[in-house]
């Protein structure tokens, strides 16, 4: 089975809802980021799937007049410029997509009756109700040869029986 | 033993160092910093900020006395009577101070600018201070900038110029003096985080080369690019010092076995995965050119894995002395390598003066993380909890191609 651990030294890429609960300054999150730069002096990289999410929230309220134009603007320019700061973005770029387009199709197909029970389990509206944002992540972190951290060890595992021939995850589960 | 490899960047160093003062921009002092880019540690514009409350910051110099003649050659520290200048620097925040020997001072009049370059370990910093002159009084110091004219190549030099440079970017207050010229001022510098972890990084490899130089007592270059297999080997190195028993990656690997009682002996009755222990062998690592010999080190895999399992059975069930090819993996893609005679860093390698730089360690990661989290944090400032809520929904994209 292609998922490993990541060992302290591995750069490792954060999924969209640990960064949330990071901008929330949730403690564990904190405790864990500590701990990563201690062992490699960097930051856990985001993945351009969690900048869109993250511009995402702002802009779907601008979208429907709920916020102020200028307030998204503010608001954008707070998020992006913080990102640019401190973390390194890895796009999703020719490699991660064919990545993400080897899983898909498999996942679908081999995983219908889990994704079905998985979405049933799922409130609209609830974070965790899609996955697709998830494959791309991983795609993402696989083909730049990133690790990647999460609280949904379930999702990652499912995700990972579908990777290309040759290739591995390494997974870090982060959770309070 | 099987070959360890773990996924890291490898590192560019040192990009062109400033042979002028040219690349130092002194702003206004209530201009704030100037932004750096994320290649520019070593054209460090250190620009100062106004500090309400630090001490007068323009003061008599008495240099002028070495240029009364007006020349425009450099003047170099020969000339000056006095021959111990000295400049020192406190980091108020980090209980720490540094005395540099200034080894050269220069000066091209009418320019209100001088250079002063002070000798640390192998580098060779150059401080610019921008003023004024005063008829028969001399120079006034309105402000200043650090930059390196000369960077050092051995691990010491970089971790030493790394940690200086460290401190003086998460620093709130810097206190400078030079002694000889009745000179003292109190500044902060505002410098990127990206650039202060850029720093970081390359002093944890320059502070892990000194535990392998001191360990094994040799001497190690510092080259300008590091690629991402040293890095790793370094690591390697570093932790067979100093924890002794870690966890290091384990790729899959294609092993010979022989078709004998001894290794049918090692198979489990099914394929499960089963806990092994490597015999002890000598592990070297290739750094910078230099062979280091680690001594003796055992490898530990909890869950042993036997991907041709039937075949590798049917195999060596034959008794036969053949050649018998296992395709192995450990299942979490880890080992425990265990060191039996790697050397051991001594206790007092490295002088109190190095090791009190080395103990910053932690307080200089405190530093960073309080200030990256506040920047994490301040991307969510102002807003309530609902709005919040609201801005951290992950997209609903009901399209038929997302709807899963």
């Amino acid at each position: 089975m292609p998922l490993l651990l990541a060992l302290p030294e591995t750069p490792i890429v954060i999924d969209t809802d640990i960064f949330s609960h990071l901008r929330n300054e949730q403690p564990y999150v904190k405790e864990e980021i500590a701990k990563y730069f201690s062992n490699t002096k960097s930051y856990p990289a985001l993945t351009s799937m969690t900048i869109f999410e993250a511009n995402y929230g702002i802009n779907n309220q601008s979208a429907k007049k709920v916020t102020l134009p200028e307030q998204v603007a503010q608001f954008s320019k707070s998020i992006n410029d913080s990102l640019i700061e401190i973390s390194q973005i890895l796009p999703f770029d020719q490699k991660s997509a064919e990545i993400a387009s080897f899983i898909y199709p498999h996942l679908l197909l081999n995983e219908s009756a889990w994704l079905r029970k998985r979405k049933s389990k799922k409130k609209k509206g609830n974070r965790e109700k899609f996955i697709w944002q998830d494959v791309f992540i991983i795609s993402t972190a696989l083909a730049h040869n990133f690790g990647f951290a999460t609280q949904n060890r379930e999702d990652a595992e499912i995700i990972a029986k579908y990777l290309p021939p040759n290739m591995d995850l390494r997974l870090a589960i982060w959770k309070p | 033993m099987i070959t360890q490899t773990l996924s890291q960047s490898s590192i560019s160093n040192f990009p062109p160092i400033p042979s002028t003062g040219k690349n130092i921009n002194f702003n206004d002092s209530t201009n704030g910093g100037k932004k750096l880019s994320h290649h520019d540690i070593e054209i460090l514009d250190y620009n100062t900020k106004e500090n309400k409350s630090s001490e007068k910051q323009s003061k008599k110099i008495k240099i002028s006395r070495s240029l009364k003649d007006n020349s425009k050659k450099l003047q170099s520290l020969e000339n000056i009577q006095d021959k111990s200048l000295g400049f020192d620097i406190e980091f108020l925040d980090f209980n720490s101070n540094f005395t540099f020997e200034i080894v050269e001072i220069e000066a091209d009049l009418p320019s209100t600018e001088i250079f002063l370059y002070l000798k640390f370990n192998d580098n060779i910093l150059k401080i610019t201070l921008l003023g004024d002159w005063r008829d028969n009084e001399g120079f006034y110091l309105n402000d200043f900038g650090f930059s390196v004219e000369k960077q050092g190549e051995t691990p010491t030099s970089i971790f030493l110029l790394k940690t200086f440079w460290a401190m003086l970017g998460l620093s709130s207050k810097v206190k400078i003096q030079i002694p000889n010229l009745n000179q003292k001022a109190t500044f902060s510098f505002d410098t990127k985080l990206d650039t202060v972890t850029e720093m970081l990084q390359i002093r944890q490899i320059a502070y892990r080369l000194m535990v392998i130089e001191k360990t094994f007592n040799t001497k190690l270059p510092f080259p300008q690019y590091i690629d991402g297999k040293y890095v790793e080997r370094i690591s390697y190195c570093f932790h067979s010092i100093i924890e002794r028993k870690f966890q290091w990656i384990c790729p899959s690997a294609t092993i010979p076995w022989t078709a004998t009682q001894t290794y049918l002996s090692l198979l489990p009755d099914k394929n499960v995965p089963f806990p092994i222990q490597f015999r002890p062998e000598i592990v070297e690592k290739e750094i910078f050119g230099h062979s280091i010999n680690l001594g003796l080190q055992t490898a530990k895999i909890e869950e042993y894995l036997l991907d041709n399992f039937d075949e590798i059975k049917r195999k060596l069930s034959k008794l036969d002395g053949s050649e018998v090819l296992a395709q192995t993996r450990s299942k979490n893609g880890t080992m425990q390598i265990e060191s039996l005679t790697t050397p051991i860093l001594p206790n007092d390698a490295f002088s109190p003066e190095i090791q009190k730089l080395i103990d910053l360690e932690e307080q200089l990661d405190s530093v960073v993380m309080e200030k990256y989290f506040s920047i994490v944090a301040s991307s969510l400032e102002g807003l309530t909890e609902d709005q919040k809520e609201a801005v951290l929904q992950r997209p609903n994209l009901d399209e038929d191609a997302f709807d899963f």
